[in-house]
């Protein structure tokens, strides 16, 4: 369930469930952790799973939206009652050239997811 | 202004507004860089920061893991590497490495920051490259862990 604050801003409650693997990507589809705590899941084989935390400040449902993925790879789910600003792609990108800080944390968060992954492909040899 | 750096910025501007269509002999002339099949452009662990943007040829992307070299991507034209060490300010995170005759476009700290500074939404190009390559990752992981 979520409450919306103001024009771009929900809260949800916890353990609220954003958007599931296999889920259209359309509407609000990039989002902004402004306060409480979050998960990304991601389903691998033999019921593995991977499970990343996002922490405030991050931006996530970036890379499917921005890549022009149909439907989500991942799950994102709220473990505690979360604050969250939303943006449709092309709103988001008209804030990029506008808002220089936000492309440049949005290429960190980015930069860090794909470490993450680099690191855990490291970890499994 | 001294007139080397009004066209060093000419050429900047046109990288910003025009994308990768806009990057001519001229451009390629100042910023550009060979390397041959085999030639790291990145190394592993190395402190380094320029970014490259990927003109001709590809690069495998590589990370030694417990002394064996796995691939972990091949990239083409208009794909970026380096990128993740310049805005982390970390060692380099893998290898690249020439599989034919390349030619990138070399940013510095400094130039990269000019281009972002006049022109934004050129970073939109270094978002799709990082997302896709997230994509392959993650397939990259799954395969592994199948």
């Amino acid at each position: 369930m979520s409450q919306k604050i103001n024009s771009d801003v929900y809260k949800f409650k916890k353990d609220h469930i954003l958007y599931n693997e296999g889920d259209p990507i359309k509407g609000n589809s990039i989002f902004l952790l402004k306060k409480g705590h979050g998960q990304i899941i991601y389903n691998l084989k033999h019921d593995k799973k991977l499970i990343l935390d996002i922490p405030v400040g991050s931006i996530f449902g970036l890379f499917e939206t921005i890549s022009n993925e149909e439907y989500r790879i991942t799950k994102v789910k709220f473990i505690e009652e979360s604050i969250v600003s939303m943006w449709q792609k092309e709103d988001f990108l008209i804030n990029i050239s506008m808002i220089p800080e936000l492309g440049l944390k949005s290429i960190v968060c980015l930069s860090a997811f794909l470490r993450t992954l680099n690191q855990k492909i490291q970890e499994i040899g | 202004m001294d007139e080397n750096i009004i066209k060093k910025y000419e050429k900047i501007m046109k990288i910003g507004l025009g994308g990768l269509e806009a990057i001519d002999d001229d451009i390629i002339n100042t910023y550009g860089k060979y390397f041959k099949k085999g030639d790291f452009l990145i190394k592993e662990g190395e402190e380094s920061r320029d970014v490259f943007l990927i003109m001709k040829g590809s690069v495998i992307v590589t990370k030694e893991v417990n002394t064996i070299k796995k691939v972990l991507a091949i990239l083409g034209p208009g794909e970026i590497v380096g990128e993740m060490s310049f805005f982390e300010s970390t060692t380099r995170s893998a290898s690249c490495i020439a599989d034919d005759d390349v030619i990138t476009i070399n940013f510095t700290d400094e130039t990269f920051s000019e281009i972002y500074k006049v022109h934004p939404r050129w970073l939109v190009q270094i978002l799709e490259s990082l997302s896709k390559r997230i994509i392959k990752t993650m397939q990259v992981l799954k395969e592994r862990i199948g």
